[in-house]
């Protein structure tokens, strides 16, 4: 996991690259979108503004097609993540979500307002409730380099 | 400024658009619906004079006044190009000239045409009307030396009225077209760069007092039983004296709702409250018809003008869409107009069977991408049954080459241009209960000419929703959209839903061999109601049919013109090949949306789960075909009714397994329609299930044979000779490579089986061949023997190789084992296994062996998935059974030639000659298999057809792990699960050659060969 601590941050380190262009073409069109519903830019990514209303999984979850970024606009978080390896594997990897869940225990890191969280794929996470919190969560490609999609 | 680079000059006396109908003189010839029946409709296609210039001022002036007698022919409708004309060329989206709005090149390729026609006396004081229904891009229009007017809008129909041009005896009409225009920029389509007149051209006849146009309007109850007919009727003048006009709705031959208006202004609105209506949907396009019969204050008849009526709306209600009342999903496909030797200028003929194809392939959808149709179309998805999602000749991608797509449209100097479009598509479409959406087009950006196209549109028709792809928080539009979402992307959607219906316009790209992963896709829509729409992308290959040199087909596309720049074969990518024969995709997306579900409950006690997946209709008209199979015999029957199961509704079935069987059993369902319908025969199959119900318990006995001899090991400089009864198979002391085995005296090894972890490249893997695979140099790996070990035991010779297969350049490849143990009796087992040394974290297209084998080889029997190719993502049209097939019939002769053929679940399979000798393979786990005549260099590296070359010996495939196929020639990647990796392996084979004495192929396989021998 990544923590960047604003979105200037953000912006600075990942600049080059159309799946990253887009996360701010996604971020900056927030205000167009209503809250709780996921939009798109281009053919691979959706992203969503959780306002906190959304109830969060019990389990650890993983992906490996796609990657989070969550963008803390509002609130704070808990963020507990791990290694896939160092958890126990409860739901198979799911083509049709890119999803798999596991349980077992990580190291929990406090997010607060403003900043940027890339999560990486061969760890999973779990997020604490929290009404309070307003963020944009983003579903990135981990395609790369030859990616040649709109 | 030329009329053609002027974006505030749309057109000059090109009529209002109005709805495409004709009118008749009797009521027999109206029901026929067939305009060539109708009042003073003359046909103008055939042969025309033509000339073709390389710019516009070269057309003679004379061309205007006289006939050219000295010009050649040139069939109307065509596009000039597929008749040797100008030239041919294919982009995806790149303008093929400079971008200089509005302007176009000024050497402007033209295309002058001439046709002359009699008018007898027939036509005396008619208003005579001359309709273009597509023209490509900008014509002027010229009439016995008069000109009569210009339009733009390539594939929209427009009319003007030459009443004043035209006399009694011969005319003269000529029309000047061009292929470039301002209109240009907005016609930006995936698809060739053609030109021409590519649909009729007709004049029609009109009384002094005629219906100039109609609007129809079906309200429906709400519990749709009943519905009210609106019609408002257009006269093309306020009438000198009162008319008459009579209207009268037919259920077949039954009139159930007539009635008589008095015109004396020239408009009139009906109004007909039928009640205990059939409603129309797709999948029971009921049809009403409608006469309007026009008649003079004298009771004469002046006109009847017919149309096909069907009851239906469509309403959103909560965010979803509803056709009659009733939740639905588009299972639909996009669909270009091209046929493989008329271009654009497709004909009816073509049309039609493409219709009856997605009919016949559970297809109930079409988008019209990206342009309309020849008005006949919408005639025919009214007939048959296709919910239509209408989109207007809108596509300006080009701009996207420039980073700027919205460039014209977000410029309100263009709005004009933008809803003249759409506006006329709806006008002349308003009356087709098939089309149920209104697109504003493709990929064009967004912007402030979108929103007024979608004001127009409302305007207009009100009753159907609107959809435009890039407007992505659904702004103005009806209906949200995207492209190209991959699965767990629209998931997202469907898990967050906007508060509006979703569709998906355009995935699953169809180029080459794919596309795969549509169960998942189909999964996760069906999973979502907010999901109702998927349109696989596209419908047929636009490859171009020529003779090569030596006459053989070859289906070219772009480059193959001298046309640069080009998008090469990215126009190869249909559902369908060019000379519409379904293709493998096809029969897959058939399946995975097949209507009847079929699922396991307890399938150990024959326990089934059968879902209606209609949406309208229940399975009364259903039969379900249960087949209990052992080794692709089938062991007991049953059929099934489910009467009165309603859409969305499951009902269990139970089938009767045997009791004593200990052989593998599976179930196979077919589900077919009982009913013959328009597009099907009787008892036509909607689609096939399988479960497995019992693995195998059978005991496996030894192989073995009477004859068998001890075998004899001999070494020679170069090499390793063992010799047994009747066979003798030699290994290599230089590369550890199997090089000869002779059986009964015939060689069976033309190649040496090796490892391989490269096929030819497919289209959906083109991105990671040119991004991962060639920059490493996988395409041509290397194999290096590092050591050969003999031993004998037990009566066998086991011989062990080492080597690596790795690419040059680079630190990484595959150590490798082959562990080859020979049999007194004759079999060969091979162990075949290998780690990855060095770094390489990407896919790989395959873990497999292949191998060479005689050509006479060539018929072929195998117990696996079948009968046509099939990969671990596209594979639900194909079951696990018995086939006898042959290798040439199992090539999937793809235009551009790419891995192919492959046959999963393999358990064993022979390849023999006409009298039976040849080879058995058995897997020690189920193998892919395929087999081919060319090598898979040559595969790999032919860019058409006629660049594959025999190789002189069978290619055999024997493979362990195939990437699945995915959509990524523009799409979805390979899903996960179907990813093959350069990672730790270990599988097993067993190759023994056979002749007629040896039993049949299911009697071999039923033996132990591992344990064999001893």
């Amino acid at each position: 996991m990544i923590i960047l601590d604003n979105l200037a941050q953000f912006k600075s380190l990942y600049r080059d690259g159309r799946k990253w262009n887009r996360c701010i073409e996604a971020i900056e069109n927030i205000d167009n979108i209503k809250d709780n519903v996921y939009h798109s830019i281009g053919d691979s990514l959706v992203y969503m503004v959780d306002n906190g209303e959304i109830k969060n999984s019990e389990q650890f979850v993983g992906n490996r097609r796609y990657f989070d970024v969550h963008y803390y606009l509002e609130g704070e978080q808990n963020i507990e993540i791990a290694d896939k390896e160092k958890l126990t594997l409860v739901a198979p990897y799911n083509d049709d979500t890119d999803h798999e869940f596991f349980t077992g225990q990580g190291q929990i890191k406090n997010i607060n307002k403003g900043q940027v969280i890339i999560f990486e794929n061969h760890q999973a996470y779990r997020v604490s409730n929290s009404a309070s919190v307003r963020k944009v969560l983003l579903k990135v490609t981990i395609e790369d380099g030859y990616f040649l999609n709109k | 400024m030329n009329n053609w680079e002027n974006i505030n000059l749309l057109s000059e006396n090109r009529m209002p658009a109005r709805a495409y109908f004709f009118s008749y003189s009797t009521l027999n010839n109206a029901r026929m619906l067939q305009r060539e029946l109708s009042q003073h409709f003359m046909l103008l296609s055939g042969e025309w004079a033509f000339n073709f210039f390389e710019h516009p001022l070269l057309v003679p002036e004379t061309f205007y006044q006289k006939k050219m007698t000295e010009w050649k022919t040139l069939p109307v409708p065509s596009m000039w190009q597929m008749h040797g004309f100008g030239q041919l060329q294919y982009t995806d989206e790149g303008f093929p000239f400079p971008i200089d709005v509005p302007f176009v090149p000024s050497n402007n390729p033209t295309g002058a045409y001439q046709k002359s026609f009699t008018l007898g006396d027939s036509w005396n004081n008619k208003q005579t009307i001359i309709k273009f229904d597509g023209v490509e891009t900008y014509f002027e229009v010229y009439v016995n030396g008069h000109y009569v007017g210009f339009s733009k809008g390539s594939r929209l129909t427009a009319e003007f009225d030459i009443s004043e041009y035209v006399l009694q005896g011969e005319n003269l009409l000529s029309v000047r077209v061009m292929q470039w225009a301002d209109s240009t920029y907005i016609e930006d389509q995936d698809m060739w760069w053609t030109a021409g007149i590519f649909r009729d051209v007709y004049l029609v006849g009109k009384e002094n007092n005629h219906i100039e146009d109609f609007t129809l309007r079906t309200d429906l109850s709400e519990n749709y039983v009943d519905a009210t007919l609106s019609c408002d009727v257009q006269l093309n003048k306020i009438p000198e004296q009162a008319l008459t006009l009579e209207y009268a709705l037919y259920d077949g031959q039954t009139v159930i709702h007539q009635g008589t208006t008095t015109l004396t202004t020239n408009s009139a609105q009906l109004t007909l409250d039928v009640t205990d209506i059939t409603t129309w949907s797709a999948e029971n396009p009921y049809l009403y018809q409608l006469f309007l019969t026009l008649k003079d204050s004298a009771g004469n008849i002046i006109e009847i003008v017919p149309h096909n009526v069907g009851f239906r709306d469509i309403k959103v209600k909560e965010g979803l869409f509803y056709v009659n009342g009733q939740y639905l999903m588009l299972h639909g496909v996009n669909r270009h107009d091209n046929d493989h030797l008329k271009g654009r200028a497709v004909g009816m003929d073509r049309v039609e069977k493409d219709l009856q194809l997605m009919k016949l392939h559970n297809i109930n959808s079409v988008r019209t991408a990206h342009y309309p149709n020849d008005p006949r179309f919408y005639e025919l998805c009214d007939k048959y049954g296709l919910f239509v999602l209408a989109e207007t000749d809108v596509e300006t991608h080009g701009f996207a080459n420039v980073g700027d797509l919205s460039r014209i449209t977000d410029d309100a100097s263009w709005e004009g241009v933008f809803v003249d479009r759409i506006e006329r598509h709806i006008h002349a479409q308003k009356n087709h209960c098939s089309i149920i959406i209104w697109s504003l087009g493709n990929e064009s950006g967004y912007g402030c000419n979108i929103r007024a196209m979608c004001v127009a549109a409302k305007a207009i028709d009100d009753t159907r929703l609107i959809h435009y792809e890039e407007d992505r928080d659904a702004e103005v539009v009806d209906i949200v959209s995207t492209m190209y979402s991959r699965a767990p992307l629209m998931n997202y959607f469907g898990e967050q839903p906007m508060d509006k219906p979703r569709i998906i316009c355009e995935y699953a790209h169809s180029m080459g061999n794919g596309p795969g992963g549509l169960t998942e896709y189909q999964n996760v829509f069906y999973k979502h109601d907010h999901i109702q729409g998927h349109y696989v992308w596209e419908w047929c290959d636009h490859g171009i049919l020529e003779k090569d040199e030596k006459g053989d087909d070859v289906y070219k596309y772009g480059g193959d013109f001298g046309d640069y720049p080009n998008n090469y074969n990215f126009c190869m990518d249909g559902l369908i090949y060019s000379n519409q024969q379904a293709g493998p995709g096809l029969r897959e997306y058939k399946q995975v949306i097949c209507p009847v579900k079929v699922n396991a409950k307890e399938i150990e006690n024959g326990l089934l789960t059968v879902t209606n997946k209609f949406w309208f209709t229940n399975l009364d008209d259903i039969t379900l075909h249960f087949s209990v199979c052992a080794e692709g015999e089938v062991i007991s029957q049953q059929q099934e009714k489910l009467l009165n199961l309603n859409a969305g509704e499951s009902r269990e079935v139970q089938i009767s397994l045997p009791e004593s069987e200990l052989r593998e059993l599976f179930i196979n369902v077919s589900i077919t329609k009982d009913s013959a319908t328009p597009y099907s025969e009787k008892n036509h199959e909607l689609g096939i299930f399988q479960f497995k119900a019992q693995e195998s318990q059978l005991p496996l006995p030894t192989y073995q044979t009477n004859n068998a001899i001890a075998l004899d090991v001999i070494e020679t400089a170069l090499e390793w000779k063992i010799e047994g009864f009747n066979f003798t198979l030699i290994f290599s002391k230089t590369n550890g490579k199997l090089i000869s085995w002779i059986s009964d005296d015939v060689e069976i090894i033309h190649t040496s089986p090796k490892l391989n972890f490269f096929k030819p490249m497919i289209d959906n893997h083109k991105q990671e061949f040119e991004g991962l695979w060639e920059p490493a140099h996988l395409q041509i790996m290397q194999e290096h023997f590092r050591q050969l070990n003999v031993v004998q035991k037990e009566g066998k010779v086991i011989i062990t190789c080492d080597s690596i297969v790795a690419p040059p350049v680079f630190d990484f490849g595959m150590r490798c084992q082959y562990v080859y143990e020979i049999s007194a009796s004759g079999q060969l087992n091979m162990q075949l296994s290998g780690e990855r040394y060095g770094d390489y974290p990407h896919v790989i297209p395959v873990i497999g062996l292949d191998m060479g084998i005689k050509s006479q080889f060539d018929q072929v029997e195998y117990f696996g998935r079948g009968p046509d190719e099939n990969y671990q993502d596209s594979k639900q049209s194909n079951l696990i059974d018995r086939y006898k097939t042959n290798v040439a019939a199992m090539f999937e002769n793809y235009p551009f030639p790419q891995n192919n053929g492959n046959r999963q679940d393999v358990s064993w399979l022979s390849l023999v000659n006409r009298q039976g000798n040849g080879l058995f393979v058995k897997g020690h786990q189920p193998l892919n298999f395929s087999a081919w005549f060319y090598s898979n260099e040559n595969i790999h590296q032919a860019q058409h057809t006629n660049e594959l070359q025999l190789s002189g010996y069978i290619t055999l495939n024997l493979d362990h792990q195939v990437m699945g196929l995915g959509s990524n020639s523009w799409g979805s990647e390979v899903l996960d699960s179907y990813r093959v990796h350069m990672d730790k392996f270990a599988y097993g084979l067993t190759l023994m050659p056979i002749n007629q004495g040896s039993g049949s192929g299911q009697y071999l396989a039923n033996h132990d060969f591992i344990q064999g021998d001893k």
